[in-house]
């Protein structure tokens, strides 16, 4: 009886706004998954739609689960769940089944997953159980680079799928948390000085052939591995005479010569071996067309230039339901998962996708308000993972949809077909409603 | 603690609030302003042309008709089919199930590079309002005037103006270069120029033929290059196909033999391994050898029969008689690492790294793998394999003063306003032999045309030097030789003391009369150089400098300035040159009447009182 009420009490303080909102966007998602799959000559050649329902009516469970769930509790089994998911994730990159060109999907029978999907909600506890343990010490090196490593096992593990789209997610999870956690923020801003001059450093070649298509001399020093060689090996010699500088005279004036020496180095070097070793051709051809479809109009910049025109296309009102052309004629490709969003605002127009807009801006506001009334500093480092986690998911899939961001494989979560990232989701939606119940206790 | 984290909720906050901002500015651009509401016409890229040497076109863009439909406007399937078949020569049957299959595009090809005429045919239909969701698309295809003349070394082009082999494959890039930015006009690729000779590859493409068709060969593979700098003059194999219609043939037809057949060489690979012998020291030119019809190696139980009994013989007596015996025994003189290593600084075993697409490496094992018969078997030519495009490469160390070069077939790549992107020049790869060893190489090769296996390709007035071969061809099922396949196959550089060609002839398994390359390779040789020698103007002892007609008019009117040499009168007219020698005041002796053919003494010579010149006119 007393737990009767309890659950009364929980429901009672659910965060009414975010979860119709939730729901309102996996109706839409379940629309558009079955305006997918009709082709142009009418006739529905896909039953994804229904495939989708029986996921939400599953996924409602977990989301009922971690609401109800008190996460503090699931604090203790952080690292166990974490090892298994990296373990599983190993397993997928040896024994999975290839998708799109990754091995990132494991079967259970017919019954098929994205590991790499569940593993962001572990690895966001365990993060955030290690800050929480840390928080006195939160300000030194050791304890970033740690929180680091965290995050770095799984995205190195997705990486080499290789997904670059989902291991990117990994990317914001870390900075909210880390940066909510309190962590100093020169440590916070040298890695992501580090990690945009890396990806500069990556692309500049590449733009250089397609882009600029004419020799400059910069971009020459980074494709001559001797003067390479030279250039860091100058930047090296600089650094060393800064550190013996720095404990000689303890002037501040060292420290950052050699922070920011530090960074050019090591992002020459990582973007030297990622472009020769890791990176894939088209790897490196997404982000070229990213900065100028036309580079490849037929492949690589299809989708962009067929994404854009759809969502250019609906006008107002849009085409009406079920009457778009670019998705009935098939000229996107994965249109009922990546590229949802373009079938959208095509047929629904400027009005249906203002709803997704202000559906997943609700979801935002709300998540970050929770945030501010979260009863305990685990729960609020939680919290920032999982906000930064789905607002990342909007803004690179929404942005891949009208040209802004290049084309990686992630899903909109919510809307996008796939059940593995829609639970991950939910689970996350849980975990901030449950968040938000226990905001009075204590 | 939890202030700050407040504060810093603030700032991510913030930073939410105009990432989501930028998105929906986005957003609006691309959906209300409609910035891009249709896609830009996709860039068709012409393809640049192949030439030769000589600006000669050997592959050009055209434009051919293809039939296409779409799937939702296709209207009277039935009728539409009765009305294409007869155009298209296609059974009624056939195009009726072709428009009505099910597809997952609703565009789709009908039939794609059809002729001119079937395509104005269809469009009058069209035109009457017949042939609903059907029409005629240009797409770009590709011409060989040359056709299979220069075949193995143009390659052809697939649909979708796709290179597939040969050139068109491995230069793909340049010739159709990615299409950047969308500027609305015609883009063209670069122009590719070979180092080919049309003229030479024509020469050459007949004595190939001839050597083909007589000997009912396999395959008959012809290669000459500038011995000086490693252009390739003239590539040749047969059969060959006509690129303009590829599918029609074989892939045995359209096999690239030259650079991707590899086999064993026989006596031909004595060259390499009596030079490096020489090199290492391991023989003299004067050692002495004495042939007894044998070598047998008894601690190794290893024997080779020699082909004659050639007695006492010096090195140079091995390549002129070929001697299997003294080549055997010459091969104890050095180690088999020593050997291995300078075989392989000649490029044997590796890509010689020519532009076309599936070089062969040959085989050249490493001596650990060598048995105790290896040694003297390799030195002979047996128990490796070697590529054509190999041999030639190896050769011009020989012209060289001991330094390989690099061979070459693309001349330059330039743009479609004649800027010049990438020049090719002669590039040397390393030095395999001293200068001296391969000027006394190319001696004995010189008195193997003389007196030796190569008798056939001798030339009054011009030395030549050659090396034959005959070797079995493996049967790749069992492992050893056939009975009765053999290749045939010679190597000419001329002119000995200044070499400027190398002419490589490779006879695949003849049925003729003759197997032996002294017999029918040597043929093919004397062939070409009859008029390669007219056409590349290489001046021979008994006739003086030949040249070909269409240089005369270039010098009829030029100022040449008589100092204290000889000029060079050739294609003067009589009377430019008479002016010129009264003026002079040389003594001079006319016969004929024209263009002057041919003079005494050759130009440069001094001019002093006694001289007097001698001019025919034609």
């Amino acid at each position: 009886m007393r737990r009767r009420l309890e659950l009364g009490k929980t429901l009672s303080r659910i965060d009414f706004l975010m979860l119709i909102s939730v729901f309102f966007l996996m109706f839409l998602g379940v629309a558009f998954i079955y305006s997918s799959g009709i082709s142009s000559t009418g006739i529905n050649v896909s039953n994804e739609y229904q495939k989708q329902l029986i996921r939400i009516i599953s996924g409602l469970f977990i989301l009922l689960f971690f609401s109800i769930y008190d996460i503090e509790k699931i604090k203790n089994f952080a690292i166990p769940i974490y090892l298994t998911l990296l373990a599983i994730l190993i397993y997928t990159r040896i024994n999975g089944s290839t998708v799109n060109g990754a091995k990132s999907w494991l079967y259970i029978g017919s019954f098929g997953f994205q590991p790499s999907e569940f593993t962001k909600i572990a690895t966001i506890l365990l993060l955030a159980k290690y800050l929480d343990d840390n928080k006195k010490e939160i300000y030194r090196l050791k304890v970033f680079i740690i929180s680091f490593g965290i995050i770095a096992l799984p995205f190195s593990l997705i990486l080499i799928q290789p997904d670059m789209g989902t291991a990117s997610v990994y990317i914001p999870i870390f900075i909210a948390m880390i940066f909510i956690g309190g962590c100093n923020i020169k440590h916070l801003i040298y890695l992501l000085l580090l990690g945009g001059l890396t990806l500069f450093f990556t692309m500049l070649p590449g733009w250089e052939e397609f882009i600029l298509q004419s020799k400059n001399p910069f971009v020459t020093i980074l494709n001559n591995k001797n003067l390479l060689l030279y250039l860091i090996g100058s930047f090296s010699f600089s650094i060393l005479l800064s550190i013996i500088g720095y404990f000689y005279f303890k002037k501040e004036y060292f420290y950052w010569v050699i922070y920011a020496f530090s960074i050019i180095i090591v992002s020459l070097v990582i973007s030297y071996i990622a472009r020769t070793y890791v990176l894939k051709e088209y790897q490196i051809m997404r982000l070229i067309v990213f900065m100028n479809p036309q580079v490849d109009p037929l492949n690589f910049g299809w989708n962009i230039i067929q994404a854009t025109t759809a969502v250019g296309s609906g006008g107002l009102m849009g085409k009406g339901f079920l009457q778009g052309t670019q998705s009935h004629y098939q000229f996107l490709p994965e249109q009922s998962t990546d590229f949802i969003f373009s079938i959208l605002s095509e047929e629904l127009g400027f009005i249906g996708a203002i709803l997704v807009f202000g559906s997943f801006f609700i979801i935002l506001i709300r998540g970050i308000l929770i945030l501010t009334y979260a009863k305990d500093n685990f729960s609020v480092i939680v919290g920032a993972g999982i906000v930064g986690m789905i607002f990342f998911h909007v803004v690179q899939n929404i942005g891949m949809n009208i040209g802004l961001m290049p084309i990686t494989g992630i899903p909109l979560f919510f809307l996008s077909y796939g059940g593995s990232s829609l639970w991950t989701a939910l689970a996350g939606i849980g975990i901030l409603q449950g968040i938000y119940q226990r905001r009075y206790r204590n | 603690m939890k202030t700050q984290s407040l504060k810093r909720l603030d700032i991510i906050k913030l930073v939410a609030i105009i990432l989501s901002l930028i998105i929906f500015v986005n957003f609006l651009r691309v959906m209300v302003l409609g910035s891009n509401p249709t896609p830009p016409e996709i860039p068709r890229i012409a393809r640049g042309n192949i030439v030769d040497r000589n600006g000669r076109i050997l592959a050009f863009q055209n434009e051919v008709p293809s039939l296409a439909g779409w799937v939702t406007e296709l209207k009277n399937i039935e009728e539409s089919s009765k009305l294409l078949a007869p155009i298209l020569n296609i059974d009624e049957k056939v195009i009726y199930e072709h428009l009505s299959k099910s597809r997952e595009s609703s565009y789709f090809y009908i039939r794609r590079q059809i002729t001119e005429d079937a395509a104005n045919k269809i469009q009058e239909l069209i035109d009457e309002g017949k042939l609903q969701g059907i029409k005629i698309e240009r797409e770009f295809g590709r011409s060989y005037p040359e056709g299979e003349l220069t075949a193995h070394i143009t390659g052809y082009v697939g649909y979708d103006n796709i290179g597939l082999d040969g050139i068109e494959y491995t230069l793909n890039g340049p010739l159709s270069p990615k299409q950047i930015k969308s500027t609305g006009k015609q883009e063209y690729g670069h122009n590719v120029n070979l180092t080919i000779d049309l003229n030479l590859q024509y020469f050459t493409s007949i004595a190939a033929k001839e050597a083909y068709e007589t000997n009912f060969a396999d395959s008959v593979s012809v290669i000459s290059m500038d011995a000086k700098n490693g252009e390739i003059l003239s590539y040749v194999s047969y059969p060959t196909y006509d690129p303009n219609n590829f599918g029609s043939y074989s892939e045995n037809e359209r096999t690239n033999r030259i650079a991707q057949m590899s086999y064993e060489p026989g006596s031909v690979y004595k060259v390499f391994t009596i030079a490096s012998f020489l090199e290492l020291g391991g023989i003299k030119n004067d050692t002495e050898f004495y042939c007894d019809g044998v070598y047998s190696d008894e601690s190794n139980n290893v024997v080779i029969n020699c082909l004659g009994v050639h007695g006492h013989i010096e090195t140079p007596g091995i390549l002129i008689y070929s001697c299997n015996d003294g080549t055997a025994q010459a091969s104890e003189s050095v180690t088999s690492m020593e050997l291995y290593k300078t075989l392989r600084s000649f490029g044997f075993g590796n890509q010689t790294g020519i532009t076309f697409n599936g070089e062969s490496n040959g085989i050249l094992r490493s001596p650990e793998l060598w048995s105790a018969r290896s040694k003297p078997t390799i030195s002979i030519g047996q128990e490796i394999s070697v590529s054509a495009m190999q041999v030639v490469t190896a050769a011009t160390a020989l012209t060289n003063g001991g330094v390989l070069l690099k061979p070459h077939i693309v001349k330059r790549i330039s743009n479609q306003e004649g800027i010049v992107k990438i020049e090719y020049n002669r590039e040397p790869i390393r030095e395999v032999i001293s200068p001296d060893v391969a000027k006394s190489v190319l001696k004995m090769m010189q008195q193997t045309t003389e007196i030796g296996t190569g008798k056939l390709t001798k030339i009054e007035g011009l030395n030549i030097s050659t090396k034959t071969g005959t070797a079995q061809i493996t049967n790749p099922e069992t492992g050893k030789y056939y009975d009765d396949r053999f290749l045939a196959s010679a190597l000419a550089i001329y002119p000995t003391e200044d070499p400027k060609v190398i002419i490589y002839v490779v006879i695949e398994n003849p049925k003729g009369a003759s197997i032996y390359g002294s017999r029918l390779a040597v043929p093919v040789i004397r062939n070409m150089i009859d008029d390669f020698t007219n056409y590349l103007n290489i001046p021979t002892e008994s006739s003086p400098i030949y040249r070909v007609n269409s240089k005369l008019e270039k010098t009829s009117n030029t100022n040449i300035i008589v100092t204290d040499t000889i000029p060079d009168f050739t294609g003067m007219s009589k009377r430019d040159v008479l002016t010129l020698l009264d003026k002079k005041n040389i003594q001079f002796k006319v016969t004929g009447n024209g263009y002057v053919v041919k003079q005494s003494p050759n130009p440069g010579a001094k001019i002093t009182s006694t001289t007097i010149v001698d001019l025919e006119f034609k």
